[in-house]
């Protein structure tokens, strides 16, 4: 069975031009092995290096361990309110996310539900550490714009709460998402979230640039 | 599906939204990743890990014990070659919860031409199990331990130890 997809654009951080690339809602065969044969080697092979201290110990890859099979595990056990997605482009994989909309309550907006980014991962060719060029720009955006669009058709307004790994809390941090404590419930990991007025300026824009419907 | 605006200005606007930065989200530690937080799947994850780990150790150590005796080494011998200390690698065949030193691995490695990167996952000292600890889980459940290596046995360790040096590719 196919799956869902739409194409988008990447940006090719060398030429700095946007290249076609699919977003697809489930994650097939291929994207596992590609994590797996692709990516994992590549996080391994960076976090020997920083063991063998070649490489300074900021650049471990914080999600090295991160197993998506294993994750699919879960999501089988409540399908309803695991979703997830993956972004390829030139037939490879570059980036994949899961998400829950299970019962999950806003912190800013206390009673009110929201989508939880569960998972967000890039490729470790898309990060600018490993190697140091990057490839591929856009990708980890694209999957949280995905997750925003979600939770707006699922009558979340467009909330979504994530907890980030540490090297990525400069990107949500004072951009578009609140920061909260480090979360001792969350291996003490900071939890951000996108608030209902934010989202809405997002959305309106993404509708203005002519967002579509199936 | 949910979908994307397809408007080129669109991307160039959130390409400068993104910047130079990282954008990931999730666990940062082995034992919770890949499930969500209940009592139940925690407990189940934390014992596969544990599970997992400590056979992988005892299947590192039946590798590097092997390996000696393949090449016919007493540990003085090998200490010797690779100039690490005697005692280092008797506790490395005989004590499952010790941990070498990543150069004294690295030595190892090359001194028995097998890749360090793999041979480093296999003796445990990065997270997670690769494919290739599996499957060196696998083939040290099913050889018996022998202090002189037969050679039916030789031949499965020739075997093994190509399979590694192959690498992850598959």
């Amino acid at each position: 069975m196919s799956r869902p997809c739409q194409e988008v654009h990447l940006k090719d951080t060398e030429s700095g031009t946007l290249v076609p690339a699919v977003l697809c809602e489930g994650l097939s065969d291929q994207n596992l092995k590609d994590y797996e044969h692709l990516w994992r080697p590549l996080l391994l092979d960076n976090a020997i290096r920083v063991l063998l201290r070649l490489k300074p110990i900021e650049s471990t890859p914080e999600d090295m361990h991160w197993d998506w099979r294993n994750k699919l595990v879960a999501s089988a056990q409540a399908p309803l309110a695991f979703r997830e997605y993956a972004i390829e482009c030139e037939g490879e994989t570059q980036g994949l996310m899961q998400i829950n909309l299970g019962l999950n309550n806003s912190r800013l907006e206390p009673g009110k539900p929201l989508l939880y980014v569960q998972y967000v991962q890039t490729a470790p060719w898309n990060r600018g550490k490993i190697p140091n060029r990057r490839k591929y720009a856009l990708v980890g955006t694209l999957l949280l714009m995905t997750a925003i669009r979600v939770s707006e058709e699922e009558g979340f307004n467009g909330r979504i709460g994530l907890h980030s790994l540490p090297r990525a809390e400069t990107f949500y941090k004072g951009r578009f998402m609140t920061e909260f404590e480090n979360d001792i419930t969350h291996q003490n990991l900071k939890y951000y979230e996108l608030n209902e007025k934010s989202a809405a300026g997002m959305l309106d824009n993404m509708k203005k640039m002519g967002t579509q419907h199936d | 599906m949910t979908k994307l605006p397809n408007n080129i200005k669109w991307y160039e606007d959130i390409a400068l939204l993104e910047g130079a930065h990282e954008v990931s989200a999730g666990y940062i530690d082995a034992v919770l990743d890949g499930a969500p937080e209940t009592g139940h799947n925690k407990a189940k994850i934390e014992c596969d890990h544990a599970t997992s780990a400590a056979e992988t150790r005892r299947a590192f150590a039946r590798i590097v014990r092997e390996l000696r005796l393949d090449k016919g080494l007493s540990y003085k011998e090998l200490s010797n070659r690779l100039n690490v200390e005697e005692g280092d690698l008797r506790l490395m065949e005989e004590d499952f919860s010790y941990r070498a030193a990543p150069r004294t691995l690295v030595q190892m490695a090359e001194f028995y031409a097998i890749p360090s990167r793999i041979f480093l996952s296999l003796a445990g000292a990065v997270h997670e199990q690769s494919p290739v600890e599996k499957e060196a889980v696998k083939w040290a459940a099913h050889s018996a331990a022998l202090d002189v290596l037969s050679t039916e046995q030789k031949q499965i360790l020739h075997e093994f130890v190509r399979s590694l040096r192959k690498g992850y590719k598959q």
